[in-house]
């Protein structure tokens, strides 16, 4: 957990960096690597979560969507930043989650915490199955198989209309008060602490995991497969390990979502979804995970409020944002102001 | 008997519409590996341009999509000149965000000046109607406009075959997409062919575009929406394969139409179950690159 | 460091559940002034035509009404853009209007999905939502709150078939967009005609997002009925499939096309004259012939330019502001969610629909639901209608009570 594991290649570029080798990279590379340690930093994000509390006081159902899209983005940023594994359908495990616990609230018990597990572990084992498929594929393949798989489910979801409600969505189901004490009320405010709370214990576990050997083995292998194959590192189960652990961290968000909203929709599935939550990170920068804060604040923040400005610019203007990120801050505006200091 | 007719017609012309319009995207792949995912949106603006010129300015339908394809090669090499200097430079996961971004610019224009609501091209009347033969019992009825849509990407995709096989710039195509840096070690100007391709590429999208308008109606979320379907064809197909493009596209037209009519309960289902079948069997596509 | 966050996060939570409670208290003091109301719509996306129309509605009413004066007081909207079929971001929406903008009233709602999402919301806050849209007639049964100013799926399905068997026809096709309303008007239909004596030939479902129907055509030919009925939703499938139809040639091979909301106004010019003889079965038309209503579309056009029509969506809107200044006028600004529902019950008014009254058992609206055929006025195409089903309650409530 405190050597960097060196036969890890400098010569090959960081995820989202400029290409090309050079020392500067090796540089970027081992910063990253750093920064993946607990810093000071963290309690910066205890501050923004009492800020926005404080903040949002009458606008609590908006931060708490904050929060599940950071909590969704940092699962994304698993598969996608630290294992390389490039897709186009992670809201799949979002939207598994998201039914599992409205059903599991519907059938079983409107216990929040254990509603929580269930979507979380639904995902997973659907991310697990699917895995097997997606990590050994490469490129436009993986991409391909991503989308296939998350359109599928979203079309099994309408076929299955008498369980999922389809597009009218899976709603009527009750949430019992958290611990047995904090009921969830129209004002929002047990949701935000409770969608918080699950933040800080997955951003914990997250930070735990890529410090591990596992951690940085998977990023080894983002770097360079064929080398970590050499060293004997059985590739293949690492990366669905992986994957499947990012799509359950993806569940409990869309569980989250499920149990504070007290709805479910087909979109939780939908193509829309997996392609807002690519952007987050885009925007906030892959591989450090600070990157899904960064990117799911500006974006859910932005699209709201460009939603009552004007929607119809909306969509260019967030076309140019993603122009101009890619261009000049490519490891996103996470990176970006990191690259100021 | 008669059915079956129909029905391969109209999955055949499907197939078609999708194999002009994807074609463009899987040489361009092929060639610089460019994940260029604003294609689609080429052919959005081919299909607007040719309404455009139908509708407002009276050209006949034949005149407007070749003069319509032709604006919109010359938008497209104005912007692979320009904007896609940016996208080469980045890694793939960049020129996917960067290019959906140019497809949300796009799409967004489109909303500003055409407007949200759905159109399509009306065909001029030699192109309506059905041709009908057979006596009482067993008809074929078969759509006018499908056997000429078959008919021209027929035509297109044979010129394009004979264009890569028997010409220069062919072989240096070819060349470029098998191995771009001997390629250039042989003195290919790569950028060069690519250039051209690439505008090629959104001439014939914006052909399939204007062309198709009946099957994929035109509206500012066209280059959203249809994405999907072009990415399919390229990745089953096989990146920078003609002929795998080619053959997936006709497959995926055949496959969409004959499924929804046999098996309606899969119907929207079955492509993408297939998708998945294919790329776990044939990762690199049903004709994979040799590099 | 994770059990200070905790005691953190509970203290807060502590904190909040005493502000919640102490917030009950302002939610319902009455505002003598303005009283807002919430406009939950379409804005942007591809649906945004919905939230232009519900605009115009709202607009016209508050134009003809001194800028939303009831009595002592004005009425303010305040709108949010549902952005899409997404029920959590409607949820989320209803609860900060209610919350944050502290809106009496909320109106609107383009879609079921969006409707349902904010049930929850509304029964916690005894709310009144008037729903603009939204064919699914068990919506009004997921809370007292609902009332219904728009149209179900069943109460325009059952004249139409009516009128079919009427018309002698023996069997039916019946083809639907797959998905939830689509699931209703296929019941509709289904049910109603094979308990006039007629047969159901052949259901076909059309994924939705289809463009290309040659497949589902093809189907429907080869299934020899007499009658086709149709449900699509507004927008291009509804375009698509009627055009597709007549480009088939099926009309010529003797089926008549029958539909509901197919042959709106708004999508009719991107029909074209395939659409002509259309017949279709619904509540308004902005061609009706009654007075009420050539005064309303008249109002429309001097507001909203000589090419605007009203449709549905503003129709509804406009008779929904009606609905919440009656709701305002019997609490008398009071938010008092129970005392507005029970006044908006017995509300009986002259709509350009024609004479509408609201069920006081199932808080939907009863009208006219008319038959109409697709033809040429100027050249502008619109709906003429021919016969008239009065005060239409929704069967779908009358059959499950």
């Amino acid at each position: 957990m405190t050597s960097v594991v060196s036969p890890v290649s400098t010569a090959a570029p960081a995820a989202a960096a400029v290409p090309g080798p050079g020392s500067a990279d090796r540089g970027v590379v081992a910063a990253s690597f750093l920064l993946q340690r607990w810093r000071w930093a963290d309690l910066a994000l205890l501050v923004l979560l009492l800020c926005g509390y404080l903040f949002a006081e009458r606008h609590l159902a908006l931060a708490t969507s904050v929060l599940v899209a950071i909590v969704f983005a940092l699962s994304l940023d698993l598969a996608q930043g630290y294992g390389g594994i490039e897709t186009l359908g992670h809201a799949a495990f979002f939207g598994v989650g998201a039914y599992a616990a409205a059903l599991y609230a519907t059938h079983v018990s409107p216990e929040p915490l254990s509603g929580l597990a269930v979507a979380g572990a639904c995902a997973a084992v659907v991310g697990a199955l699917t895995a097997f498929a997606v990590v050994r594929a490469h490129g436009l393949t993986q991409i391909m198989l991503t989308l296939a798989v998350a359109t599928v489910l979203y079309e099994l979801a309408n076929v299955f209309k008498g369980i999922t409600g389809g597009d009218d969505g899976l709603g009527g189901f009750d949430v019992a008060p958290l611990f047995g004490r904090f009921a969830f009320d129209l004002f929002g405010h047990t949701g935000y602490w409770y969608a918080a709370g699950v933040l800080l214990v997955v951003y914990a576990l997250c930070k735990a995991l890529v410090n591990t050997p596992f951690g940085l083995v998977v990023q080894g292998i983002r770097e360079n497969p064929v080398r970590m194959r050499m060293l004997g590192v059985p590739v293949v189960p690492r990366l669905v390990t992986l994957y499947a652990v990012a799509a359950g961290v993806a569940g409990i968000a869309g569980g989250l979502a499920a149990q504070v909203n007290r709805v479910v929709g087909m979109d939780a599935l939908s193509f829309t979804a997996s392609a807002n939550v690519l952007v987050m990170l885009a925007l906030g920068g892959t591989g450090r995970l600070y990157g899904a804060f960064f990117g799911a604040i500006v974006f859910v923040l932005l699209s709201d409020r460009a939603a009552v400005i004007n929607p119809t610019y909306w969509l260019a203007a967030l076309g140019v944002l993603l122009i101009l990120v890619v261009r000049f801050a490519p490891r996103g505006l996470s990176g970006g102001l990191k690259g100021l200091r | 008997m008669s059915t079956l007719v129909s029905l391969l017609i109209d999955g055949v012309s499907y197939g078609m519409t999708l194999f002009l319009i994807a074609v463009g995207l899987t040489v361009t792949l092929g060639v610089m590996r460019v994940v260029n995912l604003t294609h689609s949106a080429f052919a959005m603006v081919g299909g607007y341009l040719a309404l455009w010129l139908v509708r407002s300015a009276g050209f006949s339908f034949y005149l407007a999509v070749p003069m319509a394809a032709l604006l919109t090669m010359l938008l497209g090499l104005a912007m692979e000149r320009t904007l896609y200097r940016w996208v080469y430079r980045s890694d793939a996961l960049g020129q996917l965000l960067m290019t959906i971004g140019i497809t949300f610019v796009i799409t967004a224009l489109a909303k500003g000046i055409a407007g949200p609501s759905i159109q399509n091209i009306p065909l001029p009347v030699s192109l309506q109607g059905n041709w009908v033969w057979g006596g009482e019992v067993g008809a074929v009825s078969v759509s006018v406009y499908r056997v000429f849509l078959v008919a021209v990407s027929a035509a297109l995709a044979l010129a394009l075959w004979l264009g890569l096989e028997r010409t220069a710039f062919g072989a240096r195509l070819r060349a470029a997409v098998d191995n771009p840096s001997m390629a250039r070690c042989v003195g290919i100007d790569v950028p060069r062919v690519f250039s051209i391709t690439f505008t090629l590429g959104c001439g014939l999208a914006a052909i399939g575009g204007a062309l198709g308008t009946q099957m994929l109606p035109l509206e500012p979320y066209y280059g959203l929406k249809y994405l999907v379907l072009v990415l399919i064809v390229v990745a089953v197909g096989g990146l920078g394969s003609l002929r795998g493009s080619f053959q997936a596209a006709l497959l995926l037209g055949l496959i969409d139409t004959l499924g929804r009519y046999y098996l309606p309960a899969l119907g929207a289902f079955i492509i993408y179950l297939c998708v998945l079948g294919l790329l776990l069997v044939r990762p690199r596509g049903l004709v994979a690159s040799t590099s | 460091m994770e059990s200070t966050v905790r005691a953190v996060g509970r203290r807060r939570a502590l904190l909040g559940l005493v502000a919640a409670l102490a917030g009950v208290g302002p939610l319902q003091a009455a505002r003598a002034e303005e009283i807002k109301v919430g406009l939950l719509s379409q804005f942007s996306g591809v649906y945004s035509w919905w939230g232009v129309e519900y605009q115009r509605g709202v607009d016209l009413w508050l134009a003809q009404n001194g800028g939303g004066k009831v009595g002592a007081h004005t009425l303010k909207v305040v709108n949010r853009d549902e952005g899409g079929a997404n029920p959590q971001r409607a949820r989320q929406l209803a609860q900060e209007l209610v919350v944050s903008e502290r809106v009496q009233y909320l109106i609107g709602g383009a879609f079921t999905p969006t409707v349902l999402g904010a049930a929850d919301v509304i029964n916690q806050a005894k709310v009144p939502y008037v729903i603009c849209n939204s064919g699914t007639s068990s919506v009004t049964n997921k809370s007292p709150y609902y009332v219904r100013v728009g149209f179900t799926q069943w109460s325009v399905s059952v004249p139409l078939v009516k009128y079919a068997v009427e018309q002698g026809s023996k069997n039916a096709a019946v083809v639907v967009a797959d998905y939830a309303p689509g699931a209703d008007a296929l019941e509709a239909f289904g049910k109603t005609y094979k308990s006039l004596g007629g047969t159901v030939v052949g259901e076909v479902r059309v994924p939705m997002g289809t463009t290309d129907f040659s497949t589902y055509l093809q189907r429907v030919r080869d299934l020899k009925a007499d009658t086709v009925f149709m449900f699509m939703p507004l927008g291009p499938m509804s375009v698509g499939f009627i055009k597709a139809f007549k480009d088939r040639e099926l009309d010529k091979a003797g089926l008549q096309l029958m539909a509901t909301n197919e042959a709106a106004e708004s999508d009719l010019p991107a029909v074209g004259d395939a659409a002509l003889g259309l017949v279709t079965a619904l509540h308004y038309s902005p061609f009706l012939d009654n007075p009420t209503n050539k005064a309303f579309v008249a109002a429309y056009k001097a507001k909203f330019g000589a090419d605007a029509l009203p449709s549905i969506a503003s129709l509804a809107a406009y008779d929904g502001m009606r609905v919440v200044a009656e709701m305002v006028k019997a609490t008398d600004g009071k938010a008092d969610g129970d005392k507005a529902m029970a006044a908006a019950k017995q509300m009986k008014w002259d709509s350009p629909r024609g004479p509408v009254s609201i069920d006081p058992k199932t808080r939907e609206i009863v009208q006219n639901v008319y038959i109409r055929k697709v033809q040429k006025f100027g050249n502008q195409l619109g709906n003429k209608e021919f016969k008239t089903f009065t005060a239409v309650k929704d069967p779908w409530h009358e059959q499950n009570p």
